[in-house]
């Protein structure tokens, strides 16, 4: 069987070993642990893509586009079928220098966050986990520290 | 609270009209898309034979599984308690149930095919996956519930939120943990101490009741009205947009659905 790694439910197939089917990541990862398929990798799972991306996030302010959950399934398409995937090592080693890129800017933009609002275009799933626990304490206080003055007046 | 108690209920209830519209849209698949060999033997032939790999078809855009992970990703995300999704979960409780017997009924079939048995592996999977989300769907409503159920037995907004069963549990609940509260500390306290409701000044509410001035993560599914932010200014976001505001300020674009909180 062949699959390709992309995202829609609903009904999925039909699985004939040469042809492509879309089917849900998780049933890509458990065929291809049988062995029954090939995953073919998602359009922006490619050195020249994230290279073009990498370039654009060290130089420009702003987190470039990406997809929302590139993270988790960059990860499990390495862990599982590194082998249908173009040179892996070099994607591995492009993730991560993306990763801190936009770690870092993230972490900037806690200097930017106040009791109203923070705008973060581009931020992806597993970026926002990472920040959650901290922004979201950060801003709540904030929120209090605002209100209390007009309560006093 | 037993969630399949209140399915039977609720599937008993509506057997007839809406219920059975959802259960003809989400009929299985009439599938050729899979060589399925026939079950030969006895058995109920009339029983679908093949295992839909698709546990849930697409109504508009999206398919009720799709709708459920996006709510239940709002819940847990959402410091308030959203309207629950009956409906929704009857019809996927629905399809899992039917999915279920059909898998048994192929397994105890000792004429089932290696290839059928990898298909049935993967529709259970799937079964997993969905029964974990709504799982936990639940359970995070519960908590929330638990934690608010004095404050939901005051307030008549929140109560229409609730399921039958949520709205029975959040008042045995109160009850439950006012008596213990009683009987442990508050009736060995002066009577003008006793009380669990008291409006002090400058004293937090003794009632929990969801915080909806903490901040959310907030991204757009498609371009919306204005809101305002606390400091006064405006903010529009376009389709895509992801934002960390007071849930307060997006509370009705959840309910309408053009945000969803990540």
């Amino acid at each position: 069987m062949a699959a390709r790694a992309q995202d829609p439910q609903g009904a999925y197939g039909p699985l004939r070993p040469p042809n492509k089917a879309v089917i849900p990541i998780w049933m890509a990862v458990n065929l291809k642990s049988k062995k029954k398929c090939h995953i073919v990798a998602p359009p922006w799972l490619n050195v020249d893509f994230l290279q073009d991306r990498l370039n654009k996030e060290t130089s420009e302010a702003g987190f470039s586009d990406l997809p929302f959950r590139f993270a988790e399934v960059s990860k499990v398409l390495l862990d599982v079928a590194s082998d249908d995937l173009e040179n892996p090592d070099k994607l591995r080693s492009l993730l991560k220098d993306l990763r801190e890129a936009r770690q870092a800017k993230s972490r900037d933009g806690l200097k930017t966050l106040d009791h109203s609002e923070l705008s973060l275009p581009n931020l992806c799933s597993m970026e926002i986990n990472e920040i959650r626990p901290f922004f979201v304490h950060s801003m709540h206080l904030l929120t209090q520290l605002a209100r209390e003055p007009s309560a006093a007046q | 609270m037993n969630w399949d108690e209140e399915y039977d209920l609720i599937a008993a209830k509506g057997a007839a009209a809406n219920h059975f519209i959802g259960r003809a849209r989400n009929a299985l698949p009439d599938d050729d898309d899979f060589e399925i060999s026939p079950l030969p033997g006895p058995g109920p032939s009339a029983q679908p034979a093949a295992v839909p790999l698709g546990l849930l078809l697409p109504t508009e855009d999206e398919t009720p599984l799709q709708q459920l992970i996006r709510h239940w990703t709002n819940e847990r995300n959402c410091p308030d308690i959203l309207p629950a999704q009956e409906e929704l979960l009857v019809t996927i409780l629905d399809h899992i149930r039917r999915q279920s017997q059909t898998v048994q009924l192929l397994r105890e079939d000792a004429s089932t095919s290696e290839d059928e048995h990898v298909r049935i592996m993967l529709a259970q999977t799937e079964m997993e996956r969905v029964k974990f989300i709504v799982r936990s769907y639940i359970r995070t409503r519960h908590y929330k519930i638990d934690r608010y159920a004095r404050f939901i037995t005051t307030n008549a907004e929140l109560q229409r939120r609730l399921t039958g069963g949520e709205r029975e549990h959040a008042s045995r609940y109160a009850n439950i943990l006012d008596r213990h509260l009683f009987k442990c500390v508050l009736q060995s306290l002066p009577p003008a101490q006793a009380h669990l409701d008291d409006t002090a000044a400058f004293v937090p509410s003794m009632i929990t009741q969801p915080d909806k001035t903490r901040p959310v993560f907030v991204h757009a599914l498609q371009d919306c009205p204005r809101v305002r932010l606390p400091d006064g200014t405006a903010l529009e976001m376009r389709k895509g947009h992801i934002s960390l505001v007071p849930y307060h300020v997006i509370e009705n674009l959840v309910a309408r659905g053009e945000v969803e909180l990540v």
